[in-house]
């Protein structure tokens, strides 16, 4: 069996999780700024899906991201898969670590992914760490 | 090294006057004349202003001067970013809303001018001098590179008034 027959499909109202590990990607209303969601200079954006897991599963795997990279966690940016799926952007799941999946398939030139980082932040919700 | 290239940056970061101007008389005009636009940007905008910024700026520099201080390899923000993005906050027109700072993976700084999530300009500075810029406004989005030469580009300045609108 293949790696992908084993992962699930990302449903268009799904909800993926990008955890927020610096404090400026969140503005003075809660709101969450583009830098957030700009994968450069690196060729993809990490998302975790909420798909089976907890509240306190998904912070754990949060907390654990945060602590590999020594950084303070923030909160999480929730969106909905079909806004990133809008942007002709694909999301691909890993299999490891557990619920992962890399935003694939972004333009090559840096505004065209602040554009499409941009109508993304608009959309995501800000959830602060409790 | 690393010490080296972070005192210089900090010694850089600190000083408030940078001029060309030689002589005197010329350097001493120069001093009167960037001293007098820090009071005027400060009392015209009623808060943080433009200057307000450029302190947000050498903290924030401070803070991502090193290799990795994403925790995933991101460049550090360096001397040559900073003077860059200091550039652009100072020919900001004066009474022009100041933006917030930050520091991308990449290196580049950001400035962002915020109204709500769907009226909002984001422009990246590379140390290169590239602005990088998209916007949202409304319904409407505008995106693009334009090089600095010293002067806001403006196509810029005029995004920034449509989100200050």
């Amino acid at each position: 069996m293949s790696n992908k027959t084993e992962l699930p499909p990302i449903a268009d109202d799904e909800l993926l999780a990008r955890f927020v590990l610096f404090s400026d990607w969140i503005r003075h209303d809660q709101t969450v700024r583009p830098n957030a969601f700009i994968p450069h200079p690196y060729p993809n954006l990490s998302v975790t899906r909420h798909r089976e897991l907890s509240e306190f599963a998904l912070w754990q795997i949060g907390q654990g991201i945060a602590d590999k990279r020594s950084l303070k966690l923030y909160g999480r940016a929730d969106i909905q898969a079909i806004i990133v799926k809008a942007h002709s952007l694909r999301i691909e799941p890993t299999l490891e670590p557990k619920n992962h999946a890399n935003i694939t398939g972004w333009p090559a030139d840096k505004p065209g992914q602040k554009i499409i980082a941009q109508e993304i932040a608009a959309s995501a919700r800000f959830v602060p760490k409790a | 090294m690393i010490i080296a290239e972070m005192t210089t940056l900090a010694h850089l970061a600190f000083s408030h006057i940078s001029t060309d101007a030689t002589g005197e008389t010329a350097q001493y005009i120069a001093k009167q004349s960037n001293e007098g636009r820090c009071r005027m940007q400060s009392a015209y905008s009623l808060g943080l202003g433009v200057m307000g910024a450029v302190d947000e700026l050498r903290i924030m520099v401070k803070q991502c001067s090193v290799e990795n201080w994403d925790g995933y390899g991101a460049a550090p923000v360096t001397l040559e970013a900073f003077r860059q993005a200091k550039k652009v906050l100072e020919a900001l027109p004066l009474g022009t809303i100041a933006p917030t700072v930050g520091a991308e993976p990449d290196g580049h700084i950001t400035l962002e001018w915020y109204k709500t999530p769907r009226r909002t300009l984001s422009v990246s500075i590379s140390p290169q001098g590239e602005l990088h810029y998209a916007a949202l406004l409304g319904q409407k989005k505008r995106y693009g590179t334009e090089p600095f030469w010293g002067e806001v580009p403006d196509v810029v300045m005029d995004i920034i008034r449509q989100v200050e609108t």
